[in-house]
């Protein structure tokens, strides 16, 4: 994405991106979902609608989910990022994925990664789930095939049954 | 780890391919310039500063690639191929049907807000839409039509040379409709109004056209639902011989109706790539998807209803107009859809349907999930409701009565389906299966309020032509390894193809899942292919794989009973290997299977080429499915907000072949028929400017909105295919706008609140509260 002859500001970024330390030389204006997915291959991280609404393109920044579209990669200079691609590093995040196959959370699979990358935040950050804060969560999330139930089934049976 | 689909490891683990996650080196990137007026005449077009952009390696505007990429005439895609025996069935008196050309970069004239203008090939998508900023179009405005009626009038401005806007104008009837009419003791008539709606699945389209290394061809990966009919269109767009071309459709992220037609993006990629000599990628973005995809629904229907004065229905007379905006590249499908499945689940003797298709200055319109259907059945179940309450029957009550029942079918409706053939409904009992949805929604005629909120429910009951023709083909290889390629024409995009579909061969096969891989989608893994659409993959796709496997399984056969000398009925296929019924020392597997029509054997045996099959499906005519939804909903008179309290579907898709897979469907079929009932309206302004091209103000519903569908099936069998059974991908989004607003009105009963459009919002429900009457 850096070929552009005219040669814009060129920016040095470092990040640790799935345990991975990179670093590159790039251009201001590029997203950090293009970053990913352009720079590093990562292309499990899917754009839907690039503002930030239909929640496809979530990744943890730091350990919090956050909209790839819509941040630009040079403002996360030292940021360490979890993409889609390391859910299934850990034991738990093998579960999850398990769990969201299982409860039939997928049909397409394209809004998928952005919703499990929301999932995986709320399994490590909610010691006492809260149904509201689950399902204002959820909700940041598109999805055109399943109708959510299985989503939700999966939500509820990773983090325990929580007043559904 | 342990996934349930085969496609689920991929996809959950980010490893997924959809068309944007192919990267190839040297790839361009395509950014278009889009009309930003909805009907004007093109004056000038400077792109020399877009030209000079460093990064950019080419821009085309419409006059220069008139020659090279030919203009998109009606597609075959869906309905295409049944229009002349079609219209040979009704005569030539029933009406007419007109096409436009639709140049792929306009020419001259834009007819709608998003019509592509300008095409700018750059280095990155970043410098493309640099280059795009670039380019000045003026554009003389023209009169714009942003609404059908006015569309029709004698003097309004004319879109194509024709002697007016109507591109279809046909009749389809059976019985005595105004003899019935004028004698019948109860006549019920209302305008009502299926908006605008947008597919929006959560991928966009895509292309990349990639050249080949050597040979002078090209491969195209599309986000497509037929990939072969996309090949079919570029190869007479671009004038390329079908051997140089071939068409993937990688994984697809939704297709809905979308991704079902041929788009001018499609043929031109390629073009750029042969041209340039370079892979060249175009990724839709979700403001080019609301305005240059397809919208679909966008029908008024002016429907009246005869009952007998027992609430036995007489006739049904009805005329709609559908809004199809600039093109309407499947013609006759949507309104004759929605024509051919308006009598429903009910005796309905005398039928009269008018359908008349207006052009206008909105994006072109093709069907969605339902494809006619949904915008049929909320005609007939709101004017079923509301001519109940205006003389006195119970809605249930009345419908159960008006049902067909078992012992009645094979029921002839009277008139053709779409591809000719009378429509004959082939199984079910659609009488029983809306008694029990009843039974199980536990429906009251007075539900005591929830929280204040007055309840109601709503039933909707609905059949569906599935499994069209004209064919689906499938393709087996035996591999020498002992597992099996299976190829087929229909293609995904989440209906589980890959768990489904290997599971028909494996089964027949006598083969283990894992040893048999689906390759669907791909022309270059099957010569004839038709597509994943109108409710039909399982039905064709899955009676071809059946009817293919087994062919390999009679060969095998005639092979092993010489061989061995028994009878080929005492050979089992089953754990990976062929074996003789009880004789546990005669058996051999898969692999040394093969072996025995292997080529390399070195017998001039001319029939020893390898084990392979094919066979191409042709259905007689559709087999239908159907069903009845039972829907329960609280309405906040305050704000006007309506809550899903219960949603009861049973269904009638014949013996399930996977039933969370079939459920997968309803379920998400149910969630888009909230999203049209409830929410999503693709809005024009009187300038025909899109008024909500995007996720914030067109909102299709979230988690909260949705609830978990309670589904039970009914199970009758179809005599129409090998497999016994019906489609099932549209039937969950078919009558929940029926529904949905039939409860609300339950619900306001004693407010005299009348809803006649989708959807309905909060804020149309307020002022039919405020109003206290009849909108």
């Amino acid at each position: 994405m850096n070929s552009s002859a005219d040669s814009p500001t060129r920016l040095d970024v470092e990040m640790v991106v799935n345990g991975e330390p990179v670093r590159r030389a790039i251009e201001a204006r590029t997203l950090l979902i293009d970053f990913l997915r352009t720079e590093l291959g990562l292309t499990g991280t899917h754009n839907g609608c690039s503002y930030g609404v239909c929640g496809a393109c979530t990744v943890l920044v730091n350990g919090v989910a956050a909209r790839s579209c819509i941040a630009l990669a040079a403002q996360l200079d030292g940021a360490t990022i979890e993409t889609i691609e390391s859910v299934s590093h850990t034991e738990r995040g093998q579960e999850i994925l398990e769990t969201f196959s299982r409860c039939r959370g997928l049909q397409c699979g394209f809004c998928t990664p952005g919703v499990v990358m929301t999932l995986v935040e709320l399994d490590r950050r909610i010691e006492t789930p809260n149904r509201d804060e689950i399902e204002d969560s959820i909700d940041g999330h598109l999805c055109r095939c399943t109708g959510y139930a299985g989503i939700k089934e999966a939500v509820d049976q990773t983090l325990g049954r929580v007043g559904r | 780890m342990k996934f349930t689909r085969r496609e689920d490891e991929r996809l959950l683990t980010g490893r997924g391919r959809y068309v944007d996650d192919i990267d190839v080196p040297g790839q361009v990137h395509i950014r278009f310039v889009r009309s930003q007026v909805a009907h004007g005449r093109i004056r000038k077009i400077d792109v020399s500063d877009a030209r000079a952009l460093p990064g950019v390696y080419g821009v085309w505007t419409g006059p220069e690639i008139i020659d090279h990429v030919q203009p998109l005439g009606p597609s075959k895609a869906d309905g295409g191929v049944f229009e002349d025996p079609l219209f040979a069935v009704l005569g030539p008196d029933a009406g007419f049907i007109r096409h436009a050309q639709r140049p792929i970069l306009a020419v001259d004239i834009v007819r709608y807000v998003g019509e592509p203008i300008v095409a700018i090939a750059a280095s990155d998508p970043y410098v493309a839409e640099d280059a795009v900023s670039l380019v000045d179009v003026s554009i003389d405005d023209l009169p714009p039509l942003s609404d059908p009626f006015a569309a029709l009038a004698d003097d309004a401005v004319r879109l194509y040379d024709w002697p007016d806007n109507v591109c279809l104008d046909l009749e389809v009837s059976t019985g005595d409709v105004d003899a019935v009419f004028s004698r019948a003791p109860h006549v019920t008539r209302r305008q009502l109004h299926s908006a605008r709606v947008s597919c929006s699945p959560l991928e966009g389209r895509g292309v990349l056209a990639v050249p080949d290394v050597v040979g002078g061809g090209i491969t195209v990966y599309s986000s497509t639902q037929i990939p072969h009919m996309v090949r079919d269109a570029i190869a007479e767009a671009i004038e390329l011989p079908q051997r140089r071309l071939r068409v993937v459709a990688p994984d697809v992220g939704g297709g809905f109706g979308a991704k079902a037609i041929p788009y001018p993006e499609e043929l031109f990629v390629p073009w750029v790539a042969l041209t340039l000599g370079r892979p060249v990628k175009w990724i839709e973005d979700r403001y080019e998807h609301f305005v240059s995809a397809i919208g679909s629904r966008d029908q008024i229907h002016d429907i009246e209803i005869a009952l007998d004065h027992d609430g036995t229905i007489l006739g049904v007379r009805d005329h709609f107009v559908s809004d199809v905006g600039a093109f309407s590249p499947l013609g006759v499908v949507q309104p004759y859809n929605t024509a051919a499945h308006l009598a429903g689940c009910y005796r309905v003797p005398n039928l009269k349907i008018r359908m008349t298709s207006v052009v206008t200055n909105k994006p072109p319109l093709s069907p969605y999930r339902g494809a006619g259907r949904p915008e049929a059945v909320f005609a007939m179940e709101r004017i079923i409701d509301i001519a109940c309450r205006e003389h006195g029957f119970e809605p249930a009550e009345m419908r159960c009565r008006n049902a067909i029942t078992a012992d009645e079918i094979p029921y002839s409706v009277g008139i053709p389906y779409r591809d000719g053939r009378p429509i004959v409904y082939d199984s079910g009992d659609f009488a029983a299966c809306l008694e029990q949805a009843l039974e199980i929604a536990e429906i009251v005629s007075d539900p005591v309020p929830d929280r204040g909120r007055p309840v109601g429910f709503g039933i909707a009951c609905y059949v569906e032509g599935t499994g069209i023709g004209p064919f689906e083909s499938a393709e087996i290889e035996m591999l020498e390894d002992g597992t099996a390629v299976v190829a087929t024409g229909a293609c995904s995009q989440g209906q589980s193809h890959e768990t489904v579909f290997a599971r028909i061969a494996a089964d027949t096969l006598g083969l283990s899942e894992d040893r048999v891989m689906l390759a669907g989608g791909d022309t270059g893994a099957s010569s004839f292919g038709w597509g994943t659409l109108a409710s039909r993959s399982a039905v064709v796709a899955g009676s071809a794989i059946r009817q293919a496997s087994e062919n390999i399984v009679q060969q095998v056969a005639e092979e092993l009973s010489r061989l061995w000398e028994v009878s080929p009925d005492d050979l089992v296929f089953a754990d990976n290997e062929v074996a003789v019924i009880g004789t546990p020392a005669m058996s051999m597997s898969w692999s040394e299977v093969i072996g025995l029509f292997s080529p390399k054997r070195g017998r001039s045996d001319a029939t020893r080429n390898g084990l392979s099959a094919s066979a191409h499906f042709v259905p007689e005519t559709v087999t239908f499915a159907n069903g009845a939804h039972v829907v329960k909903v609280a309405v906040d008179t305050d704000t006007g907000q309506v809550e899903i309290l219960d949603y009861v579907v049973v269904h009638d898709c014949g013996p399930l072949l996977d039933e969370e897979v079939v459920d997968g469907q309803i379920q998400g079929g149910v969630a888009q028929g909230i999203g049209a009932a409830l929410f999503e309206d693709l809005a024009f302004d009187v300038d025909a400017q899109p008024l909500n091209p995007n996720f914030i103000d067109y909102i299709i519903p979230s988690g909260s909105e949705v609830p978990d569908v309670r589904i039970e099936h009914f199970e009758t069998r179809s005599p129409r295919n090998p497999l016994g059974i019906k489609g099932v991908g549209e039937a969950g989004t078919i009558p929940v706008p029926a529904a949905v607003l039939n409860a609300i009105d339950h619900a306001l009963r004693d407010r005299g609140v009348e809803v006649v459009r989708t959807p309905a919002t909060p804020k149309m429900i307020t002022t039919l509260l405020a109003k206290g009457r009849p909108s």
